[in-house]
């Protein structure tokens, strides 16, 4: 595609070409079986003052539309000193990682076997009164032009299977379920025996749960619960959107501050495989490893260029639209705890009175980060007791942190297959989070 | 062999604002189409963003392959439009946005203001073989502003959030201004009991799942035996409605081209458990009432949604509602939720204090916490008549408030 770039101004072209498709099962019926196939672009133009966008559909609109994000804007003195456009990458590359095993060339007839085979195991439970089964597969291959240079086109693909099922047992109500989330269809396989084990596992909590004393508890917290705090307790922290022309933020966020325990290390990068891979971000920008909090100390945040130029810090790769249709704000991809050398046992063990938070419902962070639980468990005596209900566990960011005082060895990383990140306008976006088993004192639960 | 098209046309401009200044403006006009084919009791759907240059009758009967099943009739010789009425217009806005930005940062220069205002402009259409023509046109201003301190480490310390089919910059600036005073007067919780006000969004969720049709059908659903009984408080009534004033961007037909005359169904009535909502299937296969309840992707069947919720109002204002008392609004509260037996529970972020006439104050971080059964039972106080805050209606119960638990140290 040849693009005229208004001369005077930064201006960049980026578009999403996307095919999905989609399959839902209800109690074994098929509900929707589709492809989604859709083309759009984002133009963007900015003239040192003010960014002007432009969402389309008709890319033989493109030239069009961005002539006239001109004619709105104003003419700039001399844009290529501007600091925001300084920091812009003019990367090109053809980088398309997925294009000989694309999920478009498997036949839908092997997806739609595929949910079968996994819904069909809900038959076998009578504790089981509805289910639902979705599998959702996605290839987009953008393409990034801007008048800096850039030229970048790369690919981005997942596959997912997620079974729900609401639980009456004993007369008391429950839902659970689980997903798996890849980047290839043949990794979807083999997942029977997982399944199995968590529809059980769900139907003996809902059994035997009891609602939790409220209190201030010692928790561990399981690897995909562990992802989701990093997430929301630190990544959205790290976000330097929130931090532009703040000095109270600057000053209280300065690199190399202490702001967690010792071994505290949390990482962000869009460079792996992973539901958060995003090899360029929308600002044509290459992703690399991030350390946010090394040894417990502040070492990074995430950033687009307006914030990296604005704060005069380096380009992360976090510039990223949920689709074609938003402008890039500053947001997370695959953002991890490290591990540590302890195992799960050893975390158990010197908690006397605590909870196991296995799994979860969502999350949220602010100030106050929020995990509402879905399997969770006391602690008593070193050993893991019986399950609790538990509407939400909370604390405070700024000291939670300091209170993570054990990790076990491994980490695994997680997505979710129905949802993804959300901020502000801009929701689901992909990501992944990760961890090991964690260990944090004084959580609020209730 | 019936043809059917649904479309939704969304024409958005989005002004973002950084530091009480408006850096960029966004625009969009998006249209998604899907061209249904009913046949044999199976519906065949192509979706098309833009113009995919393809014969979308041609895509859509190949979908029958597909053979997903649909045994309903489409809705039958209808010709409606209907247009809410606004005087939005994106030009005048900005400047005035600008303006009032400006206005905001001389009078308020410890706040700093970022995030969106939005004008959506959104047309839905549903046109058949069965000589149905229906269209529906809404047009809003949506407000998110997020309110950040200067002096705060905090991501944002209270927001300005409201839609409206109407510019006011006085209203804009009013709210603003209460919302700032409010929280430049911090308040300890008090011991004498308050009344928790808030949105109805934050507390009825549990209630929009647990009547949710299928839930009801497959009998899993926590109000399975309130059916016909009094399980709510005698006022507490819960119902679907397609009040323009009440909800946006919420058509007068749903995905299935279903209107309920009345523009009315209720799902609760003097807290007696009447009705779950449905949409065509639903309705069909559970042997309940058809309530309009029906939506789908553009490129989707039609299946179960869940939309237009309303809580009676109790013809009374806030004021008279707390009847003396103090109220606690909920601004913030991120990241609660019920377990599946009804208990509630909430961090509650940002927490005002009302008499019912002014917002007086702001508290600290404290929680909140109860059970659907008494939240809508014997603690319901009711549903404000006025627009208290953020242009909404204001749900006042009785909770439990506990002063703020962070990390223990």
């Amino acid at each position: 595609m040849r693009i005229r770039f208004p001369k005077g101004f930064y201006s960049d072209i980026r578009i999403e070409d996307t095919k999905q498709t989609d399959i839902a099962l209800e109690n074994g019926d098929v509900r929707q079986n589709r492809v989604r196939s859709s083309c759009g672009a984002l133009i963007r133009l900015y003239d040192g003052s003010r960014w002007y966008y432009q969402a389309t559909t008709q890319l033989e609109m493109i030239q069009t539309e961005l002539d006239q994000l001109a004619q709105m804007a104003k003419r700039p003195v001399n844009i290529h000193s501007d600091s925001v456009v300084k920091v812009l990458e003019s990367n090109k590359e053809k980088r398309m990682r997925y294009q000989d095993q694309s999920v478009q060339n498997i036949d839908r007839s092997e997806k739609l076997a595929l949910l079968k085979d996994y819904d069909r195991l809900c038959r076998a439970y009578p504790e089981i009164s509805m289910y639902k089964s979705y599998y959702t597969d996605n290839v987009t291959i953008k393409t990034f032009l801007s008048s800096k240079g850039a030229d970048l086109q790369f690919d981005t693909q997942s596959a997912a299977v997620a079974i729900r099922y609401n639980l009456t047992v004993n007369g008391k109500l429950g839902r659970g379920g689980k997903e798996a989330v890849k980047t290839s269809f043949p990794g979807l396989a083999g997942q029977e025996q997982t399944i199995r084990a968590e529809i059980e596992k769900d139907i003996t909590f809902v059994r035997d749960a009891v609602p939790v004393e409220p209190g201030v508890y010692t928790c561990v917290l399981a690897p995909v619960v562990t992802g989701v705090f990093a997430h929301e307790s630190f990544g959205h922290k790290s976000e330097a959107d929130f931090m532009i022309g703040d000095e109270t933020m600057m000053n209280a966020w300065a690199i190399g501050s202490v702001v967690g325990s010792e071994n505290l290390n949390i990482m962000e990068r869009g460079d792996c495989e992973g539901n958060g891979y995003v090899p360029f971000d929308d600002e044509g920008t290459r992703a690399r490893l991030n350390y946010i909090i090394q040894n417990g100390r502040l070492s990074g945040r995430l950033h687009s260029s307006v914030t990296a130029a604005s704060l005069h810090e380096n380009l992360t790769g976090n510039a990223r639209a949920v689709n074609f249709e938003f402008e890039p704000i500053v947001r997370m991809t695959n953002t991890y705890i490290g591990g540590g050398t302890l195992t799960f046992d050893e975390l158990i063990r010197p908690v006397r009175n605590g909870l196991f938070i296995e799994d979860l419902h969502h999350g949220s962070g602010m100030t106050t980060f929020t995990i509402a639980p879905h399997r969770a468990y006391r602690i008593r005596d070193g050993a893991i007791a019986e399950p609790v209900q538990i509407s939400v566990i909370s604390g405070n960011v700024m000291e939670t942190l300091h209170h993570i005082d054990g990790f076990s060895r491994d980490v695994e990383f997680f997505s979710f297959a129905m949802g993804g990140c959300g901020k502000m306008e801009q929701f689901p976006l992909r990501v992944a989070f990760g961890g090991p088993y964690i260990r944090v004192n004084g959580i609020v639960a209730q | 062999m019936i043809q059917e098209k649904y479309q939704v046309n969304v024409q958005e401009v989005s002004f973002n604002v950084t530091q009480n200044r408006v850096d960029s403006i966004r625009k969009k006009n998006i249209t998604r189409t899907g061209y249904r084919i009913y046949d044999q009791g199976c519906m065949g759907v192509f979706g098309e963003l833009g113009d995919s240059g393809l014969d979308p009758w041609a895509e859509a009967k190949a979908k029958l392959a597909d053979q997903i099943a649909y045994p309903f009739s489409p809705v039958e010789n209808r010709q409606e439009s209907r247009e809410v009425p606004s005087d939005l217009d994106a030009d005048s806005i900005l400047l005035s946005l600008e303006q009032i930005l400006e206005k905001a940062r001389k009078r308020h220069p410890e706040f700093l203001i970022s995030n969106k205002v939005n004008i959506l402009e959104k047309n839905v259409s549903l046109e058949n073989d069965c000589q149905t023509r229906l269209s529906f046109k809404d047009r809003s201003l949506q407000v998110g502003l997020l309110l950040k301190h200067r002096d705060s480490v905090n991501i944002m310390d209270s927001f300005l959030d409201y839609q409206s089919r109407h510019w006011d910059p006085d209203f804009f600036l009013n709210e603003l201004s209460r919302m700032v005073a409010a929280y430049n007067n911090l308040c300890p919780l008090p011991d004498e009991p308050l009344y928790v006000v808030t949105s109805a969004d934050l507390l009825t969720g549990k209630l929009v799942s647990e009547l949710n049709g299928e839930k009801v059908g497959y009998k899993n659903s926590l109000l399975m035996n309130d059916f016909g009984r009094q399980a709510f408080h005698e006022q507490f009534c819960f119902y679907l409605d397609w009040d323009p004033n009440l909800h946006y961007h919420n058509s007068y037909f749903d995905a299935e081209g279903t209107i309920i005359e009345s523009g009315r169904v209720n799902l609760i009535e003097n807290g007696v458990v009447r009705k779950a909502y449905t949409d065509k299937r639903t309705a069909d296969r559970f042997h309940l009432p058809l309530t309009g309840s029906a939506a789908c992707a553009y490129d989707g069947v039609p299946s179960l949604g869940a939309f237009n919720f309303s809580i009676e109002r109790s013809g009374q204002t806030l004021k008279s509602l707390l009847n003396g008392r103090k109220g606690l609004i909920v601004v913030m509260a991120s990241g609660g939720d019920y377990t599946d037996e009804g208990r509630f529970a909430s961090p509650v972020q940002l927490a005002l204090l009302t008499d019912g006439d002014r917002i007086i104050g702001r508290f600290p971080e404290c929680s909140i916490s109860g059970h659907l059964y008494d939240i809508f039972g014997k603690d319901y106080i009711g549903y404000s008549q006025d627009k208290f805050l953020f242009n909404q209606h204001a749900l006042v119960v009785k909770m439990k408030i506990e002063a703020g638990r962070s990390a223990a140290t």
